[in-house]
């Protein structure tokens, strides 16, 4: 309170009411008690009357009541002194400036003491110090406040209306206004982040992202402008602010940036609240039911994109829980089944959407009623359209295609054929300028066999479309069927330069030079320069990175592999080229594997220069000795070792088997003893190599045929069943190599004929009959002194036995060993009999034919139920549309 | 994204129209300056180039360009030549809505 000094009349008992009334703040009591007294003496009690009524006036401002206060000023305007006047004009002013806020912003206490916080926080940046951080939400709820800031009271209150005025012509876009008002905000102002905000937005609007950027990073993290910047951010694709603006806000703010009605925001947020919940049913039902006339869409614009977003989200390729998916299709399901559409266009997306949805599983009749279906809504739609609805027959028989070409069709296969070639024809004959249709249905009467409309078509799209891509590699394919490379390899040409981006044009290229290359190396013939030299430039070059490797085929046709299959099949440097051109060592190391491995398939050989000699399989033997000695039980390769023997087989019987038999007996001795002697758990593998060894040899071993042959074919297993018979012949090839000095000959036949000597001799089991010997062994031929033999007695008690085990494990899969073992043992075979038996078999077991160990089984005493049926004999039938060479790379 | 858009086109555009628009759309977006716009459009032209294009286009499914309604909000607003001002309504609307209430104490 503003009031003149009373301590004189402390001491005057007459002042007494008038100071206790201005001590309780009872005004017009103290006035009217210092009136009286100055009725009695107005010289001294005047200061009393002064002070009464400058606390009433006080007192009639603090509660609004400024027109009773002045008129109290205009009588106290009589009577006081300058200095009490002048102070109580003072807080006039305070108190109208207070009332003019008061009535400005509504009157809530929190408002006027946020005025109070950010009005504070400007004088204290204006007097040159620091404006304190926790004003900063105050401050900026001034700016976004819904009241109008009061008139000019104060620099703070002027420098709010310049930042309203300009948020006011940012939102309109009126951005050289919003600039001009900003330049009245001084340099060091409470706002100055808005500035920075408001020109952010401007920036943004035009498209001047690094400036919005600026202008963005320099805003406090925690203020509304940070927050409000978000969205911008958003959408100029700048890294996301510590702080964002909620959904609710930001979501009509871009409906009205992106130029949409803001009739869009309410069924947006409401299906934004829907989708997060993954109730996608409802958020379609969202926007549809109050947006129907823009979604669902195929008109360019915002609806189409939400009609992709929605359609799309639910198809298979979504990563939305399935869950979430099956609740729109069910919920189309619904519509469609009870004719709920509300209209033709949300039908058509509905038809379109069922038929890529079960493009997998599309029965044939259902694909054509569906078809029909959407051809007609559409039509109803926008007009009918004959290249759309090619399309669409074009789109189902594509979806019909993969599953009649699997066979996997649901039957009757045949009707659902005849509906396919309907659809196809249906697609060709409404569009007939286009030759992709033509082309599909040529292929799908190739696919039915009905080779005269094929043949009929190929020839009538060559006539019309005789530069079409299309057609071209069709022409192209029917050459590689024919095996006409040069043919297929010309159209293929003609088709590269239609498209040379066509990556399956120069992938079939690949794969015709492929087959040459595989043709010659089949046929033991050079590869000629010029057709690796053809293949060069088709060739890729793989990414370092496998992530980008597109497509695994890209593999086989890159130029690494190609090298490293040339370096295999001896064309120098090109192991080392492949060696540099591999994204990594180890990825070569796993290309080195693979060829390898594959090889033996793939038939890659030493050059034709270099024949196989008898020594190589006298190698071929000790490696394999060597690998099964350290082969790990791990390790699986057996398969791929066989196709490598047989590979040299072959190139052994191209040079000719008569071709220096000199090393044939050892090599073949060696063979004797390293399978006598082989690890029974590689026993597949012997056997295999046997066989094939076995079977070219047989037929090698003519009347004529030099002794070395003849003798290989005597000693080895398939003759051990027959000793007697062996006699003669091993009679006659010692004659031969006594004739021809060669001792080591002579040394070899001489020790087998001992042997059959000996073992015709023997007296024969009874259930063997006159067959010939049973068990072999020539063990004591390779100069060991037959230790060995010790239980040859018990062998032979036990032969049948052995015999019937060892078939048994030739013929039935590892699988059933068990249960071969029960069947014995259930029969009366004793448990160590059987032991001693099963040793014993698994020697015997690759002596055997399949063939040979069927009719031991079927003949012996022991049931072990339904043979496995006999494996049909293998049919290589290459297929000149597999990548045969190097696709499975 | 729907090509119409990608090439900012209306629908019922010509095959000259539509490879002015294109021409114009790959001026805007060069290879060097930005990849994967380039792809876009490219891809675009090819699916609405001419009448068969467009049919085919018409019938097939197509990818989803985002994965909520509110995301293809955002790539519909970025993808727009410019950003249309919301109006200052709207704009204080949603000022108002970034700014928490003031401190009752």
């Amino acid at each position: 309170m503003i009031l003149p000094d009373l301590t004189a009349f402390l001491a005057d008992p007459a002042a007494g009411p008038v100071l206790a009334g201005i001590q309780g703040e009872r005004w017009r009591k103290a006035r009217d008690a210092a009136k009286d007294l100055c009725r009695k003496d107005k010289p001294r009690y005047l200061p009393l009357l002064i002070a009464a009524n400058a606390g009433l006036a006080q007192d009639l401002w603090n509660r609004g009541l400024g027109q009773d206060a002045e008129a109290v000023l205009e009588y106290l305007k009589t009577i006081a002194p300058s200095e009490l006047l002048a102070a109580l004009l003072a807080r006039q002013a305070e108190s109208q400036a207070e009332e003019a806020l008061k009535k400005a912003i509504g009157g809530r206490p929190e408002d006027i003491a946020a005025w109070r916080l950010a009005e504070s926080a400007a004088a204290a940046l204006e007097a040159g110090g620091a404006a304190p951080a926790e004003a900063m939400p105050a401050v900026d709820a001034m700016v976004t406040a819904s009241w109008s800031p009061p008139e000019e009271t104060s620099a703070f209150s002027g420098e709010l209306r310049v930042v309203r005025a300009a948020v006011q012509a940012t939102g309109d876009g009126l951005w050289e206004e919003a600039r001009l008002a900003l330049q009245a905000l001084p340099r060091r102002s409470v706002f100055q982040h808005w500035r920075f905000f408001l020109r952010g937005v401007r920036h943004a609007h035009l498209g001047e992202k690094t400036e919005a950027q600026r202008c963005f990073d320099a805003l406090p993290p925690h203020s509304t402008p940070a927050r409000a910047a978000a969205p911008y951010r958003d959408l100029l694709e700048l890294p996301p602010a510590a702080a964002g603006a909620p959904e609710e806000a930001s979501l009509p703010l871009l409906v009205a940036m992106a130029g949409l009605s803001p009739a869009w925001a309410t069924p947006l947020l409401e299906a934004g609240r829907h989708w997060k919940r993954q109730k996608l049913d409802k958020a379609y039902e969202a926007l549809a039911s109050p947006l129907r006339q823009y979604f669902p869409t195929d008109d360019p614009g915002w609806g189409a994109v939400l009609t992709d977003v929605v359609f799309a989200s639910c198809s298979g390729k979504s990563a939305l829980p399935h869950a979430a998916q099956q609740g729109l299709v069910d919920y189309f399901l619904d519509r469609y089944d009870n004719e709920k559409f509300r209209s033709d266009r949300e039908r058509l997306f509905a038809l379109r959407f069922f038929l890529h949805e079960d493009q997998n599983a599309l029965d044939a009749a259902v694909a054509e009623e569906c078809g029909d279906e959407l051809v007609k809504t559409w039509a109803r739609v926008s007009g009918p359209d004959a290249l759309r609805e090619s399309a669409i027959w074009t789109m189902i028989g594509g979806y019909l295609q993969p599953a009649a070409a699997n066979g996997s069709l649901p039957s009757p296969r045949h009707n659902e054929k005849i509906i396919l070639g309907r659809i196809h024809e249906k697609a060709a004959s409404l569009d007939r300028e286009n030759p992709a249709p033509a082309v599909r249905l040529a292929r799908y009467y190739f696919s039915v066999n009905n080779q005269s409309a094929y043949n009929a078509q190929l020839t009538a799209l060559g006539k019309r479309f005789p530069e079409h891509k299309g057609v071209l590699r069709l022409s192209a394919e029917e050459s590689i069927r024919r095996k006409s490379w040069p043919k297929a390899l010309k159209t293929l040409h003609q088709a590269y330069a239609a498209d040379p981006s066509d990556r399956a044009i120069v992938e079939l290229m690949l794969q015709v030079l492929q087959a040459q290359v595989m043709g010659l190396h089949r046929k033991g013939q050079p590869v000629p320069d010029t057709l690796w030299q053809e293949m060069e430039p088709l060739l890729l070059d793989l990414p370092t990175d496998p992530a980008r490797v597109s497509e695994v085929t890209a593999i086989g046709h890159s130029r690494w592999a190609l090298y490293t299959f040339q370096g295999f099949s001896g064309v120098p440097g090109q192991s080392a080229a492949a060696a540099r051109l591999a994204p990594s060592p180890w990825a070569h190391f796993f290309m080195l594997h693979l060829v390898m491995q594959r090889s033996g398939f793939l038939q890659v050989q030493p050059a034709p220069d270099t024949p196989p000699s008898w020594q190589d399989l006298r190698w071929f033997v000790l490696l394999l000795q060597w690998d099964e000695a350290t082969r790990e039980r791990s390790w699986t390769h057996q398969g791929d070792l066989s196709g490598i023997f047989r590979t040299f087989l072959k190139a052994l019987q191209k040079k000719g088997l008569a071709q220096d038999p000199g090393d044939l007996p050892a090599a073949v001795q060696a063979f004797q003893k390293a399978v006598e002697s082989s690890n029974p758990s590689q026993s597949g593998l012997w056997v295999d190599i046997t066989m094939e060894f076995t079977a070219i040899i047989a037929a090698a071993a003519k009347k004529n045929a030099p002794y070395q042959i003849k003798l290989a074919s005597a000693i080895f297993p398939e003759r051990l069943y027959d000793m007697a018979g062996a006699i003669p012949v091993l009679q006659g090839i010692l004659a031969e190599a006594t004739a021809a000095k060669d001792t080591p000959a002579i040394q070899i036949t001489n020790r087998y004929l001992d042997i059959a000597l000996k073992k015709s001799r023997l007296p024969l089991p009874p259930e063997w009959g006159e067959e010939g010997l049973p068990g072999p062994s020539w063990e004591s031929a390779d100069g060991s002194d037959g230790e060995k033999n010790d239980d040859r007695e018990l062998e032979d008690t036990l032969f049948p036995d052995i015999q019937a085990v060892a078939a048994a494990l030739r013929i039935f899969p590892k699988s059933k060993r068990k249960e071969i073992k029960e069947r014995f043992l259930a029969q009366g075979m004793p448990p160590d009999v059987f032991s001693r038996a099963l040793d014993l078999a698994k020697l015997l077991a690759f002596t055997l034919t399949k063939q040979q160990a069927r009719e031991i089984l079927e003949s012996s005493a022991w049931d072990l139920g339904a043979l496995p049926p006999p494996p049909p004999p293998p049919v290589i039938k290459p297929d000149p549309f597999q990548p045969d060479l190097f696709s499975g790379l | 994204m729907n090509p119409w858009l990608i090439l900012d086109i209306p629908a019922g555009t010509d095959d000259a129209g539509i490879r002015a628009a294109w021409q114009r759309a790959i001026q805007q977006h060069p290879p060097e300056r930005d990849a994967l716009r380039f792809q876009e459009v490219q891809e675009a032209y090819q699916a609405i180039r001419d009448a068969r294009a467009r049919a085919a286009w018409a019938v097939h499914p197509r990818r989803a360009p985002a994965d909520s309604p509110g995301d293809a909000l955002r790539l519909y607003a970025r993808r727009r030549p410019t950003l249309t001002p919301p109006g200052a309504p709207a704009f204080r609307a949603f000022l108002q809505a970034c700014t928490p209430p003031p401190d009752k104490k």
